[in-house]
């Protein structure tokens, strides 16, 4: 009998990570691969493993024998057949809950002619294009609000690039989070932690006290000999400290441990931090109309209460602690009611905003806002830089100048992408692919590395002549191995872009093969 | 069968030309094709995330001798990353199910399969490979793998020194490495690196549950074994996790804990580690690519640790990780310890398994003179328990070394002692 099968259980491991939020966000991804490249083919693997809504492939060459020997979705029958076809059939069985879709096409000619065909997607996966082109791929995705991620493989090396118009991380998923308000109680909290006496306990109840308990006691101490202020330099906090060991029956005590522990955090004033402040004079937060998305809508609601409050809505996180069960639920219980009151709060408040532009309250669910309210310090926006600005308008030159005089840098590979790039508009073929020119092919190679270093005003010299003869020695070959991390790579920026979780590397990343390294630089 | 016209034009252009920053032994042309086609027989230990990759990669980088190990058969919440296995392969054997996908899909590679222990195969087995490769999920399984590869490397003979590439991912981190046997650090060197995973004392679980972790454990090592005394859960039965999950739910209603769900109690019984394919990718294809240079010489390899994180932008490290001197595996000198002799050898054994850097399961220990304490044999074992409840003086003279072993584990770890009153007697680790 074969057991019985469904999403939940073959995505058992994913949604350990990104959770039924992540997925729903996945599951509506509708993914285009412009050239079936061994690298573009492996990045839609891994996103097609994990359940993406749709796939189409967009490719107008042949299969050829030299494709069949570096692409493990394509088989030794297939040569001389389409490529894009023959890897759609061949991803497509990954996974039976993916669509799939192909298109003979030159993806060049779709970018000049007839760009109204992207607007069906949410991401592009742009693969081995070259950078007018990717300009252009850019425009559309500007206007048309899509995800573009362009990669290129030569031999051991790699790069990768992302593009968004305004990417907004709702989940980053940060590693302990500690938001107590010990600095700036709130009444709930103020109330249970005044309501014992450490001199009239027993030892058991002393040593199961939460240490939140204790150090507020500790800190109203402190704070009565020193006009109400919290500890601010490190002699203060060993003030607080020795309060603390005063109060100790002995040294066994682990509620004590914990307590002087979490003397720096429990200090650090509760602050909006400075990327949230930074949305809030957004006009995109301030200028809320019929156009705003949900996220902003938020923002404007977390801006209102900051207003009010000097802080933002309390997550309602507690970590574990040594204590008691009861007094550990009665504590998590005080601040989940926190959270529950500044939910009410940023509710109302989006619910006004969403009457005001005529949108149904159901538009802005709950989930989203918990969402929010419990990420709410590492709630981000990243605006993508453009390839235009890139290349042309406003290359970063400081950052590649002052790269390329580090030792060991990857960013001479990235002036070499380019100027392979240069090699190619000039004599229409890559460096280094015939045996015969691999001299002349260096030589016309180290005319375009000119060429680019001399756009940013580098010194020439700063490129060592080895890395040219390892780029012409490449001879844009695809190396499954470097083919299939890059790929990777681009699966899990996609992934993280997609989903809204996790922060996504922002914007180009290098892979160096030879060195087993990666640099990423924000170009 | 002869290899299609262009089929290894893309790794031609390295094998074919060197370059400048090829070791100068590199000769490119028909003799490093042939060894990389034909003689160069390779092992992957695991079939699983990073085994389905590695076994992919290494075809199309022209290894066709390609064995893999695998115990292990195909569960359904395989199938988001395992790419060579389909619905309808649930319950076959991983190395069986990859080896036939790859024989079919890439001609003239040949991968043979082993459905079983790593432990079964002796050291003649593991002499025929060039490279070994491993793809697991579980530490102990690699240190046997190392300590059985360290020991075989004889530095006068280079044919027995095996190179071992181990890959390792968690969610989005991973991480690649290089280990030259008896040459570079080998992975009991760097034992302490790995987070242990969490586990939760005792005491807490029983008198003081708060989180509802704390309650699945108490239904699984307390209320489990009550109810069913004569066997161990089963962790890939539906029925004894539904059982542990009603309990754990039960006790946390009682103490009005709230978060116990069927997906939690899963992830702790089974320590699950959350995976995905791009990861199981990335750190696969670094550990092919790694292999592919050092069986052809055409370019420099990892020297020997890359470090891989992904939920934050792409970090990665790469670095070269120190050789452990006193490492019980490929050192050669004692570890110290300083240790109060007031300590008593049971606690002393629970310290030894304790510790990140030792941390091993059922230590034997001995002196040049006497046993302190065997696991086995059973006679041994009854001989020398009346030692635990004595005291370290009692039993070892601060000059003598004290051997420990483990029968699960080729090691032998060597300790000297330096008497102190000042230490603790209760670690600190124990709790931690
Ligand atoms: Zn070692």
């Amino acid at each position: 009998m074969k057991p019985e099968i469904n999403k939940s259980m073959i995505y058992d491991r994913q949604l350990r990570l990104w959770g039924d939020q992540g997925q729903n966000s996945l599951e509506t991804a509708n993914i285009c691969l412009l050239n079936a490249t061994v690298s573009g083919t492996e990045s839609l693997k891994n996103l097609i493993l994990p359940g993406i809504g749709k796939f189409t492939i967009v490719d107008d060459k042949k299969v050829t024998g030299s494709d069949v020997g570096s692409n493990f979705f394509l088989t030794i029958d297939q040569i001389g057949q389409s490529r894009a076809k023959c890897v759609t059939e061949l991803l497509k069985n990954l996974n039976e809950f993916v669509e799939a879709d192909y298109l003979e096409k030159d993806p060049v000619f779709l970018i000049n002619e007839n760009d109204k065909f992207f607007s069906q997607f949410n991401v592009i996966i742009a693969s081995n294009m070259q950078e007018k082109e990717l300009i252009k791929l850019n425009k559309i995705c500007s206007n048309e609000n899509i995800i573009l991620v362009s990669l290129k493989t030569n031999g051991l090396f790699g790069i990768l690039r992302s593009y968004v118009p305004e990417h907004t991380i709702i989940d980053a998923h940060p590693e302990n989070v500690t938001d107590y308000r010990l600095d700036r109680p709130f009444q709930g909290l103020i109330d249970y932690c005044k309501s014992f006496d450490f001199s009239e306990m027993t030892i058991v109840e002393h040593s199961h006290m939460p240490f939140i308990v204790i150090l507020y006691q500790c800190l109203e101490e402190f704070k009565s000999k020193h006009d109400g202020k919290m500890p601010s330099s490190y002699s203060e906090r060993n003030e607080l400290k020795e309060i603390i060991k005063s109060l100790r029956l002995n040294n066994d005590e682990e509620n004590f441990d914990e307590a002087e522990k979490s003397i720096f955090k429990a200090c650090k004033p509760t602050i909006i931090p400075s990327q949230l402040k930074e949305m809030f004079c957004d006009i995109k937060c301030s200028n809320i109309n019929e156009n705003s998305s949900n996220f902003w809508i938020i923002i404007n609601a977390f801006a209102d209460f900051a207003e009010r409050h000097n802080c933002l809505p309390h997550s309602g996180i507690i970590p574990d602690m040594k204590s008691d069960t009861e007094k550990y639920v009665e504590l998590q219980n005080i601040y989940r009611k926190k959270f529950q009151e500044d939910f009410y709060e940023i509710r109302q408040k989006v619910n006004t905003t969403l009457a005001q532009i005529n949108r149904p309250i159901e538009s802005i669910k709950d989930e989203q806002i918990i969402t929010m309210i419990k990420n709410g310090s590492d709630l981000r926006i990243i605006r993508y830089r453009t390839l235009e600005d890139e290349f042309i308008n406003q290359p970063n030159v400081s950052l590649i100048a002052q790269s390329l005089n580090e030792e060991f840098n990857n960013m001479v590979y990235y002036l070499l992408f380019r100027a392979v790039d240069h090699f190619y508009e000039t004599h229409y073929r890559y460096p280094g692919v015939d045996n015969d020119s691999l001299d002349n092919d260096l030589e016309l190679l180290k005319k375009s590395v000119e060429v680019i270093t001399s756009q940013y005003s580098i010194d020439y010299s700063l490129i060592p002549e080895e890395a040219m003869q390892e780029i012409v020695r490449a001879g844009m070959s695809e190396i499954h191995t470097v083919s299939s991390l890059v790929g990777a790579l681009v699966s899990q920026e996609i992934l993280k872009l997609v989903t809204c979780q996790y922060t996504p590397m922002n914007n180009t990343c290098i892979f160096n093969g030879i060195q087993t390294t990666t640099t990423s630089y924000d170009l | 069968m002869k290899d299609w016209n262009d089929r290894w034009s893309n790794i031609n252009k390295y094998l074919d030309r060197s370059g400048p920053y090829t070791d100068p032994g590199f000769k490119p042309g028909e003799q490093v094709k042939s060894f990389l086609h034909e003689e160069c027989k390779v092992l992957v230990i695991g079939a699983g995330g990073l085994g389905c990759e590695l076994l992919k990669n290494l075809a199309m980088m022209g290894f066709k001798d390609i064995h893999v190990i695998d115990m292990d058969t195909i569960d359904v919440s395989n199938l988001n990353r395992q790419f060579l296995f389909r619905p309808e392969d649930i319950n076959k054997s991983k190395a069986i199910a990859a080896a036939e996908f790859i024989t079919k899909r890439v001609p003239g590679v040949k991968v043979t399969p082993y459905f079983g222990k790593i432990q079964d195969k002796d050291e003649e087995y593991y002499s025929q490979f060039k490279i070994i490769i491993c793809g697991l999920d579980s530490v102990e399984a690699r240190r046997w793998i190392n300590a059985t590869l360290v020991n075989l490397a004889d530095m006068d003979y280079p044919e027995t020194i095996k190179p071992l590439i181990d890959g390792g991912t968690e969610g989005f981190k991973g991480q690649a490495r290089v280990i030259l046997p008896g040459i570079t650090a080998c992975y009991e060197c760097s034992l302490d690196m790995h987070t242990k995973p969490v586990s939760y004392p005792m005491c807490t679980i029983a008198n003081t549950p708060r989180i509802p972790e704390h309650c699945i454990e108490y239904a699984s090592v307390v209320e489990f074994p009550k109810a069913f005394p004569d066997r161990k859960v089963d962790t890939d039965s539906v029925e004894d996790l539904t059982w542990i999950y009603q309990c754990a739910l039960n006790r946390a209603n009682q103490f009005n804990i709230e978060g116990v769900t069927y997906q939690l109690t899963q992830g702790v019984v089974k320590h699950i580690i959350p995976s995905i394919a791009s990861t199981n990718a990335i750190i696969a294809a670094a550990c092919a690519n790694e292999a592919f240079k050092i069986a052809t010489n055409c370019t420099s390899y990892l020297n020997n640790y890359f470090m891989y994180m992904g939920d934050n932008g792409i970090y990665t490290h790469t670095f070269e990780l120190d050789k452990k001197d006193n490492c019980p595996v490929c050192g050669f000198e004692q570890i110290q310890m300083t240790i109060n002799p007031k300590l008593k050898l049971k606690d002393f054994i629970q310290m030894l398994m304790d510790k990140p850097n030792i941390s091993i399961k059922k230590p034997s220990l001995a002196t040049p003179s006497k046993a302190l304490y065997m696991q086995a044999p059973k006679n041994l074992e009854m001989a020398t328990r009346p030692n635990l409840e004595k005291t370290l003086d009692e039993l070892v003279d601060e000059s003598e070394e004290v051997v420990v072993t483990d029968p699960s584990l080729p090691i032998s770890m060597h300790i000297g002692f330096t008497y102190s009153l000042d230490e603790k007697i209760v670690d600190d680790v124990v709790n931690a």
